[in-house]
This record gives C-alpha cells, sequence and structure tokens, in this order.
C-alpha cells in the first residue's frame, strides 16, 4: 500500500478515533509541555551545580560534601527513614494480615485508613501531634503527669519527649504505615482464600499456613511496599521540618530547604545533594519496577469468597485494640491536640475552660497577617490544579490507551517520571529555573499551580488510567454501533463512565495541593501565600494556636470535601454497584 | 399478523435489496499485526459474501482471525488491504482509500460481553440507537417497548444492566440490536458468557428472532455445536484464512481437510494407501483390511489418511456385506443419547488400531466382545497425504 493510499484512510480512522485526531495533537502538545516542566528545572540544576559558575569547581566534589556535614545528614536519614520504615513495615502488614485474615477484622478500618491522609493533611496531623507531645506544653504528656502525681511521682516535663530521635521515629512509623497497609492488604484481597483453605485441608496449622502459603503469596507485595516506604521516607517533609528540627535532628530533605531558605544560602549544595536525593529515589523506583515485572506470585482472582477467619481467641480484643489504636494516633488524637490548643489564647498544657474562645479563628480571618489569604490560595488552588489537572491526566491516559504505540508509551514514561524526583529537588529546580530571565514567575501563583501539577501529575495519572480502564472497550464500541458520533459517544458513555473515577481523582489532587508543603515553603512568597507555607512561617515564629486553627480549618475542609464528594459518588453508584 | 408495529418492521426487512445482491461482501482483506515476535497475520487474503437473511457462522479457535474479520466489517478495526461491502455500497477499500466509520454502515452488533451502558436504564440502552438516528419520541417509546416484549425483557426497562442477570442482560442487548431495524447484525460469540441452560434458549430464540426479521447475520463462534445448529452457512477459519466455507452438513460430512474434519467434530484417523480406483471407486489399504472409498482424484499406490467420524461407524454382530472388519470392544461409557466405545481391531499381522464408535443401538456391549464395525464408502474421508494443512 503506498503512502497515498494511506493518507485518505487515516482522515477518519475507524470510529472513536476521529474525535482523536484533534485530541492527539492536543495530547502531543500537553505531552511536550509536562516534559518541559520536568526536564528544563532538573537541566538547570544540574547545569548550575557542575556548570562553569559552580562553587564545586573550585572545592571539588568531595570537599564541597564533607563541608555540608553531609555524613551526618546521610547517617540522620539512613537511621530515621530505617527504623521508620521498620516500624511501618510491621505495623502496616501486622494490620493488613488482621483486617483481611483474622477474626480481629472490622470493616471499617479498611474503609478509613486509606482514608485517613486525605481527612487529615499530614502537616496538620504532625502539628497535633507536637502539641500533645511536646516536652512541657504538650497535652497528653500533662495528662499523664496529672494521673502520676495521683500516685505520688511528680514531673516537671516529660514524661514522654516528640523532640528526641524516638520521638521522630515514631511519628514517620505513624505516617509510612498506609503505604505498606494498602498494597498488602490488596494483595491479600486477591489472593484466593481456597489456596489458605487447601493447605488447612492438609493438616497444616494456622502458622505453618502462614509461612508456607500467604507469606510467600504477599512477598511481592511486602517487598514493593518496602521501597515505597523508603522512598516516601527520603522524600517526606513534614515530618522532619517540624519535628526533626525541634529535636535538632537534620535529615536530607530538610537539609536541602534550609541550605535554599537559610542565610546564607548556598543553592550550589542543596542541587548537589537533590541530586543525591534524587538518585536514591530513583534507584529505589527502579528496584520497584524491576520487582512489579518479575512478579509471578499468585495473582489469581478470589471472587470475593468468604475467607474462613483465623480465630484470634484471647488475642482478638488486643488486636482490635491496635487497630483501632492506629485510626486513633492516626487521625483523631492529632486533630483533638489542635482544636484544643486552637481556642486557647496561648498554648499551655494547663487548660482554662474560661478562656477557650474562637479569637485565634476570629485572627485569621481579620488579622494582619497573610493566613486568610493563604487558606483562601490555597483552596483556589486545590480547585484549580485539581480539575485541569484531572483534565490532563484524562485525556492523556485515553489517548494512551486508545493510541497505544510510541506516543501511549511516552506519555507513561514522562508523566510517571515527577514520581521520582522528590517534591523539594523539583521546588529547587522551579525556583532555579523560573525566578529569573525572561521565565520569571516568581511569586505568581502560576508558579505554584505549575509545581503542583508537575509533582501530582503522576498521581493524577494513575486515578485517570483507573477511570478509563473502568469504561469497558466494548462500551464505547458498542455507542458507535448503534450509530452515534464520536462526539456524542464521548459525552453520553466516555464522560459519564469516566465520571467517578476522575471525581475520586480530583479529590486526591484537592487535597494533596492545597495542603502542599514541600514546594510551596520554597515557592511561595509574601505575594502568593499558600497554607503549607504560612504554616512554617508561624512556627518559626511561634504563633502556635493561631497554627492550630489553621490547621485545624484545612482539616475540616478537606474532610468536607472527601465525605461530599465520596457521598455523591456513593450514591451515584447504588443503583449500578 | 396482528401486531401493525411488527407488521411494518417485517416488511421493512424484506423490503429494499434485491435477493440476488449479497449484503456483505468482502474481498481479499489482509491484516498484519506487529508483534514481539514478527509480524503476525489476522487476516489472510479473505474473500467471502453474506447473502440476504442469511446466517453466515464465522468458526475457529481463538486467535484463528474470525472475530477480527467481524470487526473489520463493523469498522471497528481497519484492516491493511482489501475492501468490504455493504448493501452494495462500499464501506471499507485500502485500495480507494475508504473507510466508513461504524456508525455510518448501517449494521448492528451483539457483543460478547453484552456491552450495555450501565449508567443508563434498560430502556436508555435500548433506545440509544433510536435517538441516535432521530427518531420520534413517540415513535422510539413504542419501538423500544416492542423489542423489549419480543425478547421477554418488558418488565426490566426501567431497571439497570447490572441488576439483571446475564442471560436478561443478553436479551437486552439482543433488543438494542433488532430495534434499530437495520438489515444486518453482527455477533461476536453473544453466548459465551451465559450459562449453559441459557445459552441453549438463547440459542432457539435466536434462530426465531432471526427467521422473524429476516436480517442477515454475521455470527462469530469457536463452538462447533453452536456453529452447525446456527447456520445456513459456517465458513472454518484457521490461522487468517478460510479452510472450508460451506452449509453445516457440508462441513461436517464432506471435510476437505484433516483441520476442518478434527474442528467439526470427533473424527477416527487412519493411515492408507490406493490399491486399486475404478468407477469412482477407490480401494484402500488399511491395517484393519481394505476399505471402500470416493475415488475423487486419488491415484493407484498413492498414500492418504481416512477420516471416519466415529458415529459412522455402525456395529452389528454378523459379517455384513461392504467396507467392514472386527473390532475388539475395550471400554464402554453410556452418554444418555449414545453409546461411546472404545474398540481396536487386531489384524493378522498382531497390528492393532484404535478407534472410537458411537452406537445408538439400545442393547449394551460389554468389554471383550468382538463385533463387526462397518462405514457406508460415502462416510469415509481420504485425503492425500503431505501437502494437507496440518
Amino acid at each position: 500500500m503506498s503512502d497515498a493510499t494511506i493518507a485518505p484512510a487515516r482522515a477518519h480512522p475507524g470510529g472513536a478515533l476521529g474525535e482523536l485526531v484533534s485530541l492527539r495533537t492536543i495530547s502531543v502538545l500537553v505531552v511536550l509541555g509536562v516534559s518541559a516542566l520536568i526536564i528544563y528545572p532538573i537541566a538547570v540544576m544540574v547545569w548550575g551545580a557542575f556548570g562553569p559558575n559552580a562553587a564545586v569547581r573550585e572545592q571539588g566534589l568531595l570537599q564541597t560534601l564533607i563541608e555540608a556535614n553531609v555524613v551526618k545528614v546521610l547517617t540522620n536519614t539512613f537511621i530515621v527513614v530505617g527504623a521508620g520504615g521498620a516500624i511501618a513495615m510491621v505495623a502496616g502488614a501486622m494490620f493488613a494480615w488482621l483486617n483481611e485474615r483474622t477474626d480481629a477484622s472490622t470493616g471499617w478500618f479498611g474503609e478509613i485508613l486509606p482514608l485517613m491522609p486525605l481527612l487529615v493533611p499530614q502537616i496538620a496531623g504532625v502539628i497535633g501531634w507536637v502539641m500533645l507531645l511536646a516536652p512541657r506544653a504538650g497535652l497528653l504528656n500533662a495528662g499523664i503527669r496529672d494521673a502520676l502525681s495521683v500516685v505520688g511521682v511528680e514531673l516537671n516535663s516529660g514524661p514522654l519527649d516528640i523532640y528526641t530521635m524516638g520521638g521522630f521515629i515514631a511519628i514517620m512509623g505513624l505516617y509510612l504505615t498506609p503505604y505498606v497497609y494498602l498494597p498488602v492488604s490488596s494483595a491479600l484481597k486477591s489472593l484466593d482464600p481456597s489456596l489458605e483453605e487447601a493447605s488447612r485441608m492438609a493438616k497444616a496449622s494456622t502458622w505453618s499456613t502462614f509461612r508456607h502459603v500467604t507469606m510467600p503469596a504477599i512477598r511481592p507485595a511486602l517487598l514493593a511496599s518496602l521501597l515505597l516506604v523508603l522512598m516516601m521516607g527520603f522524600a517526606i517533609f513534614s515530618v522532619p521540618v517540624i519535628i526533626g528540627t525541634g529535636a535538632n535532628i537534620e535529615i536530607l530533605s530538610v537539609r536541602i530547604y534550609h541550605l535554599v531558605y537559610g542565610y546564607p544560602s548556598r543553592v550550589d549544595l542543596a542541587i548537589i545533594l537533590g541530586l543525591v536525593l534524587t538518585l536514591i529515589v530513583q534507584t529505589l523506583l527502579l528496584l520497584q519496577a524491576w520487582i512489579a515485572n518479575s512478579d509471578h506470585a499468585a495473582q489469581i482472582g478470589g471472587k470475593g469468597a468468604r475467607v474462613a477467619r483465623v480465630q484470634l481467641g484471647h488475642w482478638r480484643l488486643p488486636a482490635r485494640a491496635a487497630l483501632i489504636a492506629y485510626i486513633l494516633a492516626a487521625g483523631v488524637l492529632p486533630v483533638l491536640g489542635l482544636a484544643f490548643v486552637s481556642l486557647q489564647p496561648f498554648w499551655t498544657a494547663n487548660i482554662k475552660w474560661d478562656v477557650l474562645g474562637f479569637d485565634n479563628y476570629r485572627t485569621i480571618f481579620t488579622g494582619y497577617g497573610q493566613t486568610g489569604e493563604a487558606l483562601f490560595n490555597s483552596v483556589a488552588l486545590g480547585i484549580i490544579g485539581g480539575t485541569v489537572g484531572m483534565l490532563i491526566a484524562a485525556l492523556l491516559a485515553r489517548t494512551a490507551k486508545t493510541s497505544g504505540g510510541l506516543l501511549g508509551r511516552a506519555i507513561n514514561a514522562i508523566t510517571a517520571a515527577p514520581a521520582g524526583v522528590p517534591h523539594v529537588v523539583l521546588a529547587v529546580g522551579f525556583v532555579l529555573s523560573f525566578s529569573s530571565g525572561w521565565l520569571n514567575l516568581s511569586g505568581t501563583w502560576l508558579i505554584l499551580l505549575l509545581a503542583y501539577l508537575t509533582i501530582f501529575m503522576p498521581q493524577a495519572m494513575r486515578s485517570a488510567a483507573v477511570a478509563v480502564d473502568q469504561v469497558g472497550r466494548e462500551l464505547v464500541e458498542a455507542s458507535q454501533i448503534f450509530k452515534a458520533s464520536p462526539g456524542r459517544s464521548f459525552r453520553k458513555i466516555l464522560l459519564p463512565l469516566m465520571l467517578p473515577g476522575l471525581a475520586a481523582g480530583w479529590v486526591i489532587l484537592f487535597v494533596q495541593m492545597s495542603g502542599e508543603l514541600t514546594a510551596s515553603a520554597l515557592l511561595a512568597k509574601s505575594t502568593n501565600p499558600v497554607v503549607g507555607q504560612v504554616l512554617l512561617d508561624l512556627w518559626q515564629n511561634g504563633s502556635f494556636p493561631e497554627i492550630a486553627a489553621v490547621a485545624l480549618i484545612m482539616t475540616l475542609i478537606n474532610s468536607a470535601v472527601v465525605s461530599v464528594v465520596f457521598g455523591l459518588l456513593r450514591r451515584s453508584r447504588a443503583h449500578r454497584p | 399478523m396482528r401486531n401493525p408495529a411488527l407488521t411494518e418492521q417485517i416488511m421493512s426487512y424484506s423490503a429494499g435489496v434485491s435477493p440476488s445482491a449479497p449484503r456483505i461482501v468482502v474481498r481479499n482483506l489482509t491484516k498484519r499485526y506487529g508483534s514481539a515476535h514478527g509480524e503476525v497475520l489476522a487476516l489472510d487474503d479473505v474473500s467471502l459474501e453474506v447473502a440476504v437473511g442469511e446466517k453466515l457462522v464465522l468458526l475457529g479457535p481463538s486467535g484463528c482471525g474470525k472475530t477480527t474479520l467481524l470487526r473489520s466489517v463493523a469498522g471497528l478495526e481497519t484492516p491493511d488491504e482489501g475492501e468490504i461491502e455493504i448493501d452494495g455500497k462500499l464501506v471499507f477499500s485500502a485500495a480507494k482509500g475508504v473507510l466508513v466509520p461504524p456508525e455510518k454502515r448501517g449494521l448492528t452488533m451483539v457483543f460478547q460481553s453484552y456491552a450495555l451502558w450501565p449508567h443508563m436504564t434498560v430502556f436508555d440502552n435500548v433506545a440509544y440507537p433510536l435517538v441516535n438516528t432521530r427518531v420520534a419520541k413517540a415513535e422510539i417509546r413504542e419501538r423500544v417497548r416492542e423489542a423489549l416484549r419480543i425478547v421477554g425483557c418488558a418488565p426490566y426497562e426501567a431497571r439497570y444492566p447490572s441488576q439483571l442477570s446475564g442471560g436478561q442482560q443478553q436479551r437486552v442487548s439482543l433488543a438494542r440490536a433488532i430495534v434499530g431495524r437495520d438489515k444486518t447484525v453482527l455477533f461476536d460469540e453473544p453466548l459465551s458468557n451465559v450459562d449453559a441452560q441459557v445459552r441453549e434458549q438463547l440459542r432457539g430464540e435466536l434462530v426465531s428472532l432471526q427467521r422473524r426479521f429476516g436480517f442477515s447475520a454475521l455470527y462469530v463462534t469457536h463452538d462447533q455445536s453452536e456453529a452447525l445448529a446456527l447456520a445456513h452457512r459456517i465458513a472454518v477459519m484457521k490461522s487468517g484464512r478460510v479452510m472450508q466455507i460451506g452449509t453445516a452438513r457440508d462441513i461436517y460430512d464432506r471435510p476437505t481437510s484433516r483441520y476442518v474434519t478434527n474442528f467439526t467434530g470427533a473424527a477416527n484417523s487412519f493411515d492408507g494407501r490406493v490399491r486399486a480406483v475404478a468407477d469412482g471407486v477407490a480401494s484402500l489399504e488399511t491395517a484393519f483390511g481394505v476399505l471402500d472409498a470416493p475415488a475423487g482424484e486419488l491415484a493407484v499406490g498413492q498414500a492418504v489418511d481416512l477420516v471416519i467420524r466415529p458415529e459412522h461407524l455402525r456395529i452389528s454382530t454378523s459379517r455384513p456385506e461392504g467396507n467392514a472388519f472386527e473390532i475388539r470392544i475395550d471400554a464402554a461409557m453410556f452418554l444418555g443419547i449414545y453409546t461411546e466405545y472404545a474398540a481396536t481391531h487386531t489384524a493378522a499381522s498382531d497390528e492393532k488400531t484404535a478407534m472410537l464408535v458411537r452406537s445408538t443401538e439400545p442393547t449394551p456391549l460389554s468389554e471383550g466382545d468382538r463385533v463387526w464395525a462397518t462405514v457406508s464408502p460415502t462416510n469415509v474421508v481420504v485425503f492425500p497425504k503431505g501437502g494437507d494443512d496440518e
């Protein structure tokens, strides 16, 4: 077939592709835009670190690193991430097994746990824990002291101190646990229970069944979550910047931030450390992809058959208590801490009930500070960013699926790339690339929006891919067969069917963007304040009740958005399960 | 016919194209797929026609190209070479650069997965093709209800697909395919997702629907009994090619290759050699004696494969005339409508030949019984050795 004959046939290629002729062009442009937003800042960073003007050239790389006290920072990082990750692995895997395979299970645990990070922004939770466990003013500590004084033990501070290596590690573990729970519990869900039942029928004990059947089957999920935990642990910013700074334990992600933000700033060092951090995360990412590819474990789709749950006997109540305790620790307790502090005129462990009031909330919206403006900006950025992000992701995911081939692979690779670059590093890249010269966006909304879209594009693509996959190929084909034009098929079939998935993705984007801390800390200024950056500023200037109030307001906004959207989704799904 | 709407519907099916022009014409269709192991020919120069009111079944194992062919006719896939005509109108031609999109080809389809839209009620699903072709509202209501009544799903019009059983969903999908009164309906393994009992029932309903409305059908299946039951004609496919096309009886009784023989039912295969040819009858030398078979193009001395279906072997206790040989019953399996025997012939040279025999005789034979097997020469199918398809 000559080229001349291909051309007219491609003019309206079969069915839904008609609409994609133009959509394809748009997709290509969007992909180019996204790749520019990732590649350009990183290229600028590398140039800055090793180019002709870099300080490294005078001192040599090693000397520079030693001068920056990198060894100490790296040691801290490995201890905190290692120990926190270990806690998360044990707790997450245990919770997953308890909830999926034993009689300690409660239905709501599995539903609430994945929602926790959406309901309570991480920064709010971390600040809440400080409010509870600070050595002197911590509310929980005060409560424990009161209890101890009843039995005659008098303490001025403590007994617990969050500003220690132990406290740091414990809170890291707390926030890393979901990254283990989710993959492991879904692996357990998809593991056909009859495999375990067969083992029990073959006279194997509960323990032996767990060791020889369950464990090998979920090993890939455990391995994947280990890598995920390490990746998240290296990149996480909220816990180290609040608790680590208080405990005087600096880890890599915070060090990079301090190098840029502190005085005198050492951007060149920040870049080098950023590249080190990126290298670590990329390695973990590659390992994960490699494991996912060589995953030959039992992926047998269970038909949702009822599992004969392991009877825990005496252990059932303690096990269930552990599940409940986790929910309390990850969500309820820190929010209570925030609520108490936010109602006080100043942060003290001695709650005087008569002075509690809403003054701090009034200050936020009427005071001189920027908190009110920051709240508005963050919510607006969440809404705009979430909407734009999901639209772009839906378009790209659909194009990747229908066109396949080189374009499809390019779309998937490029949109996944930001996942391998820690937020703080990407933010440094944005600072360098868009703060001067012809592309000066410094202090604008746009730089924040672009950074958020880039950072959360992998997340948006995952949600959109799920939404696209939910619409079976035959459903769209049937629409074409039954005489609908491409545009009509898109409006009447594709869009309504994708909408629930897109809405769920939108919620995740909204929550993450409106509560974004890491990039905001470097990119937001007094002209474009957002919640994450204002909270950090306030934290350094010590207006704790106001911080608590802002964090609580964010929690309330998130909870409202999450419950409204998910409630609507649930209702729309009610008649078509 | 008491129902005027229905009468009109039937009239509209029988009117239109002259009976001599075929409904679908496929000419030299070729489709290639690139894969990791090089290029695969999904369709390899396929040509066939579907007549007005005819049910043509595409039969073959998965990967034989039957679904690709169906989807190419539907317009859901673009072949690399060849032409497709529907009702005399060119809808695809690689050489002329013609590609009519599915919605303009004037056909409908019943999907394997039903493909009912989950966010629409049963009524809206069936109404969709009418809404798209701008039929008046009142008429839509009437025609949707009529179609749902015909398939026995009238009570469910307000429900969502997920509230129906698989069989009911496929009935709704049938209603959606007939409601637009299109003259061609494509079926993509429509019965493979419903369970066995419903399948039998739906198969019967499909036949009567087609009789009632007279549409032409192109029907894809991998199930040989479904093909034999439904088809006016069957096209047996393999590796992107049509191996044989003909009536169900042709395909079953006079297969032209061992592949077609095996795919359309159980068969005993034997080696043989042509000893003599006379008056259109060939004498074949086999391990179990000399058999007569239709001579065809066979030449003396040629090595051949013989194929005899188990139900074409008849059993008698005394030596009959013609093609006959002695066998010993090794095992018997009672299967309801017939009894299947595993049997062996032992030649004077002690060479053993195993075969299957299906008998509807009421008197059972048991292990160790020695009986005579006989086969009519017309039921001995002979292919020259080598040059075959396998």
